[in-house]
């Protein structure tokens, strides 16, 4: 293997890329991103850098002395069109050419969701890129009310990032508890009371039927029951979809993002890696696909050594972690809507707990509320 | 209470041994920790934990009931 | 924006710098600045420092160039010649190293070695009672009776012990100058090697001996040899000389101590936890892009571990800058943790204990010959520790 094509500059690619030098790859290596410039980090977005706390500069993954030290083609501001396995080429949005490879990791992550309607009003805004983050938060600076769109883990985070920062926030969620789907309804519970408590009005069991604007900017979301919650500045945080446009009529399987084996292997001398990539799991044969930082770094590398030869399969134990109102919530695991959950220690009235989730006589995941030192000590039941 | 020792994570630091003499153990040929009873009585649960908690290698695991 | 500089020296010896604990108050992940001016991480929380030396992805080798070295470490990290040394191995060739020689460390072995130890400090306490007073404690009982039961371990010649006293005390002195600590280290070396290959002749009831018949080759014993003497030496030395002049300081609290002898193993983990001694020694080197504590430490990236103000937390310790010779607390970072944990610490602890309880049955009438101020505390080296402390008795 002489010639490595990453498409995807961000956590997952950057990992495969430093993956691959460090295990003795010397041939050449090209790495693609269609954002306009290097590696970054995207946790801050809706944390840190939405709250102004931190500046762009902050969440770069690399220095350029790191990113040069890669010895790397990096090709910033462009998009691969399309791919032609048998032929081993990536069709690039800027040229004609086409661009071959003898290895190549997909690591081209997830598209922000978008509502089918209401998205040409100025103020409603979706949160994936750095450009996106830096848009709402401009925008947030002048707003007073604010309508959260999604109460999932990226809603939640910048409806609280928006209260903090004082503004009349409004979260709005077709399910019961915010974090639902991540926490369950127990911990959702604790979540929905964390932001009562900061004054976040919760809008549960409702569904947006429509965006008000006036003069071409949002003045409103219509709701379900019939009434139109006031904004000036609208998040749409409903989700993403993998990235994959691009891999239409490429032959590759891709019924969950792009579908990997147990070792991210996606096809004839390709990976896949990070939010748009889904693996076989080892042990329960459930394919599986994570939108969360540690597993794009992780996935990096495990794809980077499968595309070297390596056949061990890819055995993470999943984690994330969230802030919110200065609570920090840290998860380990992947646990299903049939999971109990069980609190281990403390309580969620003392502001600090730990909990299990146990699924089948199994425990699948556990998670600390405010409790880094107990989660790490309960992180072990999942090995 | 049920004890497992993961032999391939053990450092031999002898955490285990100080914090619960009666329930681990170091073999003389290789040092690595060794289970002298492998469902301890109610009593060692205190020690135990300790000895789990304190293990570098975090090679000690409890299973309550 | 530039970081702070990290601030290396204690203003107290018997608490942290005010700006670490700032740190660990402020989430327990900071940027700071080290001495050679690059930028590194410092985290001071227990629970974060547990989990970064858990961790795989976090790299021990002192020879990245981004490990964050320290620039005024005496003494520098001895070098292993071809050979890396167990303390800088990383997954998976640390494992099968550490595990060759754990046999020699377990806690069986440390108390088959006890009697040994009793008689070197029975003997160091007769030569100092037969000696001047008033004495430098730190030059005949601290230093002395580690360096001696290495000497037992590596099975040194008694005949050789003078050589090899000098030439570890020149090493670990903090103001020999570089050239001179190279040649002495070379010097100690060749002898090692010299050491070593007798061995191979002649086998001795040793350390090295039985590295050796399991297959181990001479520059593999010889680097382990270095690594023993130094990591075994000038910690347990200094713990020595802090403990007795704290014990000292507190008469009504030695008196407490001494009165029972099954309180010593208790006394002596709190002094552990109390003065963390090797407080940056648990440094990193980040391999791959990881969270710590809410923030990204990325791929290439030197973490320090402040050990000694992550034993100072009073949310793991109440009133943690208090020695409470009864604690009971085990659970500090004094040997590290992970799977580089101190592999002699039973070692240490089987030397303290002796000595401490030794030391003030022998000598009750043990005193400062200079007032508690005046002491020379290695304010600056990243072992703390003190480099003299007089000492006198009534015959």
């Amino acid at each position: 293997m002489r010639d490595v094509v990453v498409v995807g500059a961000s956590a997952a690619g950057l990992a495969a890329a430093e993956t691959l030098r460090r295990e003795g790859f010397d041939g050449r290596l090209t790495l693609i991103g269609d954002e306009p410039g290097p590696p970054y980090d995207r946790p801050p977005l809706s944390k840190q850098l939405l709250a102004g706390d931190w500046e762009p500069e902050r969440l770069r993954l690399r220095s350029d002395e790191a990113l040069a030290a890669l010895d790397a083609r990096l090709i910033y501001g462009v998009r691969a069109v399309g791919l032609e396995p048998r032929r081993r080429q990536i069709r690039l949005s800027d040229r004609d050419q086409p661009l071959g490879y003898d290895g190549l990791v997909i690591a081209t992550g997830v598209i922000a969701r978008r509502l089918p309607f209401g998205h040409e009003l100025a103020g409603v805004h979706v949160l994936r890129t750095l450009t996106d983050a830096l848009a709402l938060r401009d925008d947030l600076r002048e707003a007073r009310r604010v309508v959260v769109i999604g109460a999932g883990l990226l809603g939640a985070e910048a409806a609280a990032v928006a209260r903090t920062m004082g503004r009349d926030v409004t979260l709005v969620d077709p399910v019961a508890q915010p974090m639902h789907h991540q926490f369950g309804p127990e911990i959702g519970a604790v979540v929905a009371r964390l932001h009562l408590d900061h004054g976040v009005g919760l809008r549960m069991l409702t569904s947006v039927t429509g965006l008000a604007g006036a003069g071409g900017r949002v003045t409103g979301v219509h709701l379900d029951d019939g009434t139109l919650a006031p904004a000036d500045v609208v998040l749409v945080a409903i989700g993403a979809r993998p990235a994959t446009a691009w891999l239409d009529g490429s032959g590759l399987a891709l019924t969950d993002g792009v579908d990997c084996d147990q070792t991210c292997r996606a096809g004839d001398s390709i990976v896949a890696a990070g939010d748009v990539a889904s693996w076989l799991d080892h042990e329960t044969g459930r394919r599986i696909r994570v939108e969360h930082r540690s597993n794009a770094t992780e996935q990096g590398m495990t794809a980077a050594r499968t595309l070297l030869g390596s056949t061990l399969p890819f055995r993470p134990i999943p984690y994330f972690w969230s802030e919110q109102f200065g609570v920090r919530i840290q998860a380990y695991g992947t646990w299903t809507a049939d999971a109990r959950v069980r609190i281990v220690d403390g309580a969620p009235e003392a502001g600090r707990f730990t909990a299990v989730y146990e699924s089948g006589g199994r425990v699948v995941g556990v998670l600390g509320w405010n409790a880094a030192r107990e989660v790490r000590n309960l992180r072990k039941l999942l090995e | 209470m049920k004890i497992l020792l993961d032999e391939e994570k053990c450092v031999g630091a002898g955490q285990c041994v100080l914090a619960a003499g009666d329930v681990f153990d170091q073999r003389d040929s290789d040092g690595i920790a060794v289970l002298l009873d492998e469902h301890p009585g109610q009593e060692r649960s205190g020690a135990v934990e300790t000895a789990a908690q304190l293990c570098p290698a975090q090679a000690i695991r409890i299973e309550k009931g | 924006m530039t970081a702070p500089a990290l601030q290396i020296a204690r203003e107290c010896p018997y608490a942290p710098p005010a700006q670490h604990v700032e740190m660990r108050e402020n989430g327990g992940v900071s940027r700071v600045r080290l001495p050679s001016g690059k930028e590194a991480w410092a985290v001071s929380r227990l629970d974060l420092i547990r989990e970064m030396l858990s961790d795989p992805r976090f790299s021990s080798d002192r020879d990245n160039p981004n490990y964050p070295a320290l620039a005024t470490v005496p003494p520098p990290p001895p070098s292993g010649g071809s050979r890396k040394l167990l303390i800088q191995l990383d997954p998976p060739d640390h494992a099968p190293a550490r595990r060759a020689v754990i046999s020699e460390f377990t806690i069986r072995r440390m108390a088959a070695l006890k009697p040994r130890i009793q008689e070197i400090v029975d003997e160091r306490i007769d030569a100092m009672l037969a000696g001047p007073r008033p004495a430098d404690l730190v030059e005949a009982l601290s230093l002395a009776v580690p360096s001696l039961v290495i000497c037992e371990l590596l099975g040194v010649p008694y005949t050789d012990h003078e050589f090899f006293q000098t030439r570890t005390a020149a090493i670990l002195h903090r103001d020999t100058p570089p050239q001179e600590r190279g040649a002495t280290y070379a010097a100690l070396r060749a002898y090692l090697t010299e050491l070593v290959c007798g061995k191979v002749r002649e086998p001795g009831d040793d350390v090295l001996s039985r590295q050796l018949a399991a297959g181990a080759d001479t520059e593999d014993v010889v680097a382990l040899a270095l690594l023993l003497l130094v990591a075994g030496h000038e910690t347990t030395a200094n713990m020595i000389s802090l403990g007795v002049l704290t014990l000292l300081e507190r008469p009504e609290r030695l008196a407490w101590l001494i009165a029972d002898p099954a309180r010593m193993p208790e006394a002596v983990e709190e002094l552990l936890r109390y003065f963390t001694i090797v407080e940056y020694g648990n440094s990193r080197v980040a391999t791959a892009d990881v969270e710590l504590g809410g923030v990204l430490i990325r791929a290439g990236d030197g973490v320090v571990s402040l050990s000694n103000t992550a034993d100072h937390d009073p949310e793991v310790f109440p009133d943690a800058d208090e020695l409470k010779l009864d604690r009971g607390a085990r659970n500090h970072l004094a040997f590290g943790f992970g799977p580089h944990q101190c592999l002699g610490q039973n070692l240490a602890r089987a030397e303290l204990d002796i000595v401490f309880t030794t030391l003030f049955r022998r000598m009750p009438t043990l005193r400062l010959a200079v007032p508690a101020g005046q002491v020379p505390f290695k304010s600056d080296a990243t072992i703390y520790g003190i480099h003299r402390l007089p000492v006198t008795w009534d015959e």
